[in-house]
């Protein structure tokens, strides 16, 4: 099945691949991240002011710019279902929590040893976990990747396992914190006794591993990169290769120059995949608005070509309804003459016979048109027709609070016929299902399509089931008639058109009340291998 | 269905679809009316009428103009028969610009025929009606063409009410003068009465000159 053309996860920043236009923003900004870097490194070691509000305002930019990131991550995941994406949700979420005690035990932040019973490591080892965990976590992400490429169909649902992860994150998290406090004797000592100058050896070797995991992280999306994240994650491996070598592998002590540009290239890291998604899902959130808007467009214009082509066919068997009608009225009135009028009688029936061979031709005429069709016809899959009329309504049905529910059965045989008019019909049913709910409150909104083969019959049979207002008190016989509507806006063809194309192709349409509530409307076709 | 014009009056269908044309002329002579039949509205403008009461029974869509610019067409050449419009579109915005143009009827195909019978009989009623009046309003244009100059006038001035003395005032004649003229033109214009010759007066617009 190549259902995926029509799967709206493709269009998700995971997924989709980077543009052109991408690909050089995210070279621009590393090209200039190099460019500064080139520009501190040589004055890494010239101390400057010790600036305590440093401190918070880097803390609180990351923690809110990751949590954010965590947060769309997060929901990206609940829609593609990829378990990359759910672990990179993690390490964001981990990366901003795990931030907040560094900034409350910084020394002279809050308080001058650093609040929550702070030791002088403490806050140099909470950077390290951050740092090393951040691309730690990014290569398990990737490493991932492959795993995914079958859309894993998860019994649990995404809620379970987005709240599955936050726990676990934040048990890590707080763990951490308190065996860095509690633990601080067990810990190699990384900040000297004057609480700015570091220990050169613990410190360049933790530095050099930092960079080892960036880089490793970075080859490893290089080598599998596929999507937009992708290209923006190099960014951000990028980012954390400058951070940690202004930060820390050149820098000797706290408050230095390339301490504060390492913290600020941090700062850009954050920023990278946040805006990437923020700005992404606006674009595409956009692109998606104006494809329905057309969609919708489409679907109006075909909704008049059909009730045009309805109202033709009905003046068409009118004419010679009325010849008829007409002709018989006149035979009766020549016939009880009191010397009756043989000769006009006769010519009469001539009348009311050639006006009944016309409406033949007509209803032929009808038919051959439903058969043949405009667009000819083809071997389709029925599940995808389906999926892709369901986009179709989908604004609808989000505007509309309608659960759908689809149960499209595996395996079925393919259909032979006009693609685009069984699409219509579809539409039409699905379309009457969702208006038919537009008055109901009180209870849920439920349209369920299914799709199933009757074996002995070789027929596949679809059913779209609603929970309107039902056909309650019309009969399921009378809704097929041209002109019957229960609806204030419509011609009433709809129905009668659907039969007669579903009839066309060799199958039938057949309406019946569902239960507790609404209509079932259940379309045979005969499959293609009969 | 009696009918008291028939052979006296006569129904145009116009439709373009022979099976309906047929038809129609079929039920219409069934009831001993005479009937010609079109295909097209330039066939029916073609022929040329005899001045008998008579309708039009026209279908809407026509090839070429639609049936209400035809109606509007007739009324511009000032060809004044009742319509009857047939429509196989029930087309309510369409059957109200008909009957507001003065069509007599708007049937929807297929029709009862009741209703056609009807239709086409209120039509030629109103068709006689129309002829009737129009002769007389003829006539009455002829025997006044048959008045002297000094007749019309004096004919103004009695319908504006003024007395025979007044009239022989105003003219510069004698009252007996005046007396004679006035039975010559009661009598030109087949008038019983003065109330009578007022109302044609009134109707032919004579208006004594101030």
């Amino acid at each position: 099945m190549v259902q995926d053309t029509y799967d709206q996860r493709q269009l998700l920043l995971a997924t989709l691949p980077p543009s052109r236009r991408q690909i050089r923003a995210a070279l621009v900004v590393v090209a200039t991240m190099l460019i500064l870097f080139g520009v501190t490194v040589s004055y890494v070691n010239v101390q400057l002011p010790r600036v305590d509000a440093f401190i918070p305002i880097l803390a609180t930019t990351t923690v809110i710019n990751d949590l954010i990131t965590s947060i769309l991550l997060f929901s990206q995941y609940s829609i593609a279902r990829r378990r990359a994406l759910l672990v990179l949700a993690s390490g964001y979420l981990f990366t901003s929590l795990i931030v907040i005690p560094w900034a409350l035990a910084f020394p002279g932040v809050f308080s001058p040893t650093g609040l929550l019973g702070a030791g002088r490591q403490t806050t140099a080892w909470l950077y390290t976990y951050w740092h090393v965990g951040s691309p730690l976590i990014l290569i398990v992400a990737v490493l991932l990747k492959d795993l995914d490429n079958k859309p894993a169909e998860s019994r649990r649902s995404p809620a379970v396992a987005v709240a599955l992860s936050v726990a676990v994150v934040t048990a890590t998290a707080c763990g951490l914190t308190w065996f860095t406090i509690a633990g601080e004797r067990f810990l190699p000592t990384i900040v000297l006794p004057d609480g700015v100058s570091l220990n050169r050896t613990i410190a360049t070797s933790l530095s050099i591993s930092i960079i080892v995991l960036a880089g490793c992280a970075l080859v490893l999306i290089w080598i599998k990169r596929r999507s937009v994240l992708d290209l923006w994650l190099m960014v951000v491996c990028c980012a954390w290769l400058l951070e940690t070598a202004t930060a820390t592998l050149f820098v000797g002590a706290r408050f230095s120059l390339g301490w504060y540009a390492g913290r600020i290239f941090g700062i850009a890291a954050t920023f990278v995949v946040l805006l990437a998604l923020l700005s992404e899902t606006l674009a595409l959130y956009a692109n998606l608005a104006q494809s329905i808007i057309r969609r919708r467009g489409d679907r109006h214009a075909r909704q008049i070509a059909m009730d045009a082509m309805a109202a033709s066919i009905v003046h068409e068997i009118k004419q010679p309804l009325a010849a008829i009608i007409s002709n018989a009225n006149a035979g009766r009135r020549w016939l009880k003459r009191a010397t009756p009028a043989l000769n006009e009688a006769n010519s009469s029936f001539d009348g009311i016979a050639s006006a009944g061979e016309r409406m033949s031709e007509i209803v032929d005429g009808v038919r051959s048109m439903f058969r043949k069709g405009a667009h000819g016809q083809k071997l389709f899959d029925v599940n995808d027709l389906i999926q892709e009329t369901l986009t179709m309504v989908d604004l609808d049905v989000r505007t509309q609070r309608i659960a759908v529910a689809t149960e499209l059965g595996n395996g079925l045989p393919q259909l032979f016929g006009d693609r685009g008019q069984l699409q219509q019909v579809f539409l039409n049913l699905i379309s009457n299902a969702i208006e038919a709910m537009s008055s109901v409150t009180g209870r849920t909104r439920d349209l369920r399509i299914r799709s199933f083969l009757v074996q002995e019959l070789s027929e596949v049979v679809v059913t779209v089931e609603d929970s309107g207002i039902g056909i309650e008190g019309h009969g399921s016989k009378q809704i097929f008639e041209p002109f019957f509507t229960t609806k204030s806006t419509g011609t009433g063809v709809g129905l009668t058109i659907c039969r007669v194309i579903v009839e066309a192709h060799g199958g039938s349409l057949q309406a019946s009340t569902n239960k507790p509530y609404g209509a079932v409307f259940q379309v045979t076709l005969p499959s293609a291998d009969l | 269905m009696k009918n008291d014009s028939s052979g006296k009056s006569i129904v145009f269908v116009v439709d373009d679809d022979p099976l309906v044309r047929d038809a129609v002329s079929n039920l219409l002579r069934s009831v001993d009316l005479q009937t010609r039949a079109f295909g097209s509205a330039s066939e029916f403008l073609r022929e040329k009428r005899p001045t008998l009461p008579s309708c039009l029974v026209l279908d809407v869509r026509l090839p070429g103009a639609s049936g209400l610019d035809f109606q509007a067409e007739l009324s511009k050449l000032d060809i004044r028969i009742p319509i009857i419009f047939m429509t196989a579109h029930g087309d309510i915005p369409m059957s109200v610009r008909a009957m507001k143009a003065g069509a007599v009827e708007f049937l929807t195909k297929p029709f009862r025929e009741q209703d056609m019978l009807d239709a086409v009989k209120l039509a030629l009623e109103r068709d006689q009606g129309r002829i009737e009046a129009e002769r007389a309003s003829s006539e009455l244009k002829s025997s006044f063409e048959t008045l002297t100059p000094r007749e019309r006038e004096i004919m103004a001035l009695v319908a504006s009410g003024l007395m025979n003395k007044q009239v022989a005032g105003k003219m510069g004649l004698s009252e007996i003068t005046v007396k004679v003229h006035r039975g010559r033109i009661m009598q030109k214009m087949g008038a019983r009465s003065l109330a009578d010759l007022v109302r044609m007066a009134e109707a032919l617009g004579v208006r004594a000159s101030p």
